[in-house]
């Protein structure tokens, strides 16, 4: 067997399990039963369906959703039924009681790529030293901050100690301010950004401006305050919702229907193993 | 988990049904027109720009796991982007905060450079896993466009803040800038700050409209008699509560109310 073929056909099997997971009911249609709960002991357990109670013996194979006030089920155990829950009870189908198992394996599965990750970069940055590159110092401090972060690392969770010291000092004073303060770029960005943006160029950048405007006014008092002796219509309050949670709404279902059909599409693509040019060079 | 009701059922059945018809149609020789996508033409028109330059270009195939969507339909234009950039003797740099990315990249820049005859230009070194968190990775993403001086950079995948952070110092070294994302909070992001942007499912049309396989346009044609379909429903439901009111038989089929 091929490599290609070999992939194929462990991405069509990984594939088939969450797929049928999905589409097969977590207990069997014509064994379940769907009612109002009327009592709950040890061993069995009454339903009211139809009208008519209906005694079921609790074996070890029988699992229970019970019905949130939207409709919605819900997983619980036998035991968690109170009277007057609605429910539906009935023999498993088994698929589902292994997903965590499934989840699990490919959690397991990517945390082996942390290991794919740091070799990735201890190759760059050995490349650096090795040649010299420029600001090649830059790389021995990425294996001395790396060696460093690996022994910090091991103070998590520790109640005392140099450890617990060390890894305070890495993780809570050194990364958590940097990472705020990269992320405080963002206004910095947001603001030469929005003014790119709002520079009109054309009907449709006039169009973005006018309805940013408008948006933006609303939120604010002073939109309310500019307006407040027009008809209700006209107000910036109101045009701003009508923006946001009308025409905005439906161009974004809009997207969102296409986005869900494509998802379907490339997931079958990927799972029948049909996309060229991503895993494979030639249509198997 | 969740499972699937009966309108969902059925819905996946007929989409998947129609997908794959005409995948298999398009294979025989049947396949369709698609319409131009800007931000996809212009792919090659910033190859063509960063190799005239002789400067290297920048992927990012955004911040979800390998097994989201997004990924996988950035990692397809990924396999385009290499094969034109092997083709013109251009270095392709692929930056990710995504281990499990990595050897997945490297397979597809790989086999794009021994596909074009070129296979002593592939570097793996190209192929970098620059940090685990996306702020850390946007710096030091930046810090590549800024030192290897890059001429073309490509988004395409998904997205959260980190979008920003990519686009705007890009922005800045001059560079052409093309983007694509399922996050449409992002997009006005990637719009204010990006040459190109493509929108929502043309991400997922992608890589059809680069490869332009029989395989891809089948799919392509699929998902638009599958939107045909969505689009008739949501009349019919309309103009049935409209007409009919809200508890009536055609809503109740389709599973609107319960």
């Amino acid at each position: 067997m091929t490599k290609r073929r070999f992939i194929a056909l462990v991405t069509f099997l990984a594939g088939l399990y969450y797929f049928l997971e999905f589409v097969v009911p977590p207990t069997v249609p014509w064994r379940t039963l769907r009612g109002e709960v009327v009592s709950v002991s040890d061993t069995t357990l009454t339903l009211l369906v139809d009208g008519a109670e209906r005694q079921v013996t609790l074996l070890p194979n029988l699992i229970a959703y019970r019905e949130r006030p939207n409709g919605a089920p819900e997983r619980v155990e036998i035991q968690q039924l109170r009277p007057g829950d609605r429910a539906s009870v009935g023999p498993s189908t088994y698929l589902s009681d292994y997903i965590t198992s499934v989840n699990n394996f490919f959690i397991v599965l990517g945390s082996m790529a942390w290991g794919m990750g740091l070799i990735s970069l201890a190759m760059v940055h050995s490349g650096n030293i090795r040649r010299r590159r420029p600001e090649w110092y830059g790389s021995v401090l990425f294996f001395i901050a790396v060696a460093g972060g690996m022994v910090a690392g091991l103070g998590y969770g520790r109640e005392s100690g140099w450890l617990k010291e060390a890894n305070d000092v890495v993780f809570n004073y050194l990364l958590r301010p940097m990472s705020s303060t990269v992320f405080s770029l963002l206004a910095f960005h947001m603001a030469t950004a929005s003014y790119r943006a709002f520079r009109i160029k054309s009907g449709e950048a006039a169009l973005m401006m006018a309805s940013a405007f408008v948006v933006m006014l609303g939120q604010i008092p002073i939109g309310m305050w500019l307006t407040h002796g027009l008809p209700s219509f006209l107000q910036l309050p109101v045009m701003a919702q009508w923006v946001l949670y009308i025409a905005n709404s439906a161009a974004v279902r809009g997207m969102w229907f296409g986005m869900m059909v494509g998802a379907i599409a490339v997931g079958l693509r990927f799972w029948l193993s049909l996309e060229r040019g991503a895993f494979f060079d030639r249509e198997l | 988990m969740e499972h699937a009701s009966a309108p969902i059922l059925v819905a996946i059945a007929l989409f998947s049904s129609l997908i794959l018809w005409n995948i298999f149609t398009a294979r025989r020789g049947k396949a369709g027109f698609i319409r131009r996508i800007p931000g996809l033409n212009e792919i090659d028109e910033a190859i063509g720009r960063a190799t005239e330059m002789g400067r290297p270009m920048v992927f990012h195939p955004g911040v979800g796991e390998v097994q989201n969507v997004g990924t996988l339909a950035a990692l397809g234009v990924l396999g385009h982007v290499a094969r034109k950039a092997a083709q013109m003797g251009t270095r392709v740099i692929v930056t990710t905060a995504i281990p499990v990315v990595v050897p997945v990249a490297e397979d597809i820049v790989k086999q794009a450079y021994m596909q074009a005859g070129r296979p002593e230009l592939f570097n793996s070194e190209d192929i970098r896993f620059l940090a685990a968190s996306g702020d850390q990775l946007a710096l030091a993403t930046a810090n590549v466009m800024e030192r290897e001086k890059t001429a073309a950079h490509f988004f395409f995948g998904m997205y959260d803040y980190t979008s920003l952070l990519l686009t705007e110092p890009g922005q800045r070294t001059g560079a052409i800038q093309i983007a694509g994302t399922d996050q449409y909070f992002q997009v006005p992001f990637f719009i204010a700050s990006c040459d190109y942007t493509v929108i929502g499912e043309e991400l997922y049309a992608a890589s059809a409209y680069l490869t332009r396989e029989p395989t891809m346009l089948g799919s392509l044609i699929g998902q638009d008699y599958s939107k045909i379909i969505v689009l008739a429903v949501i009349l019919l439901g309309a103009l049935s509560v409209t007409f009919l009111g809200s508890q009536n038989p055609i809503v109740q089929i389709l599973g609107a109310t319960r």
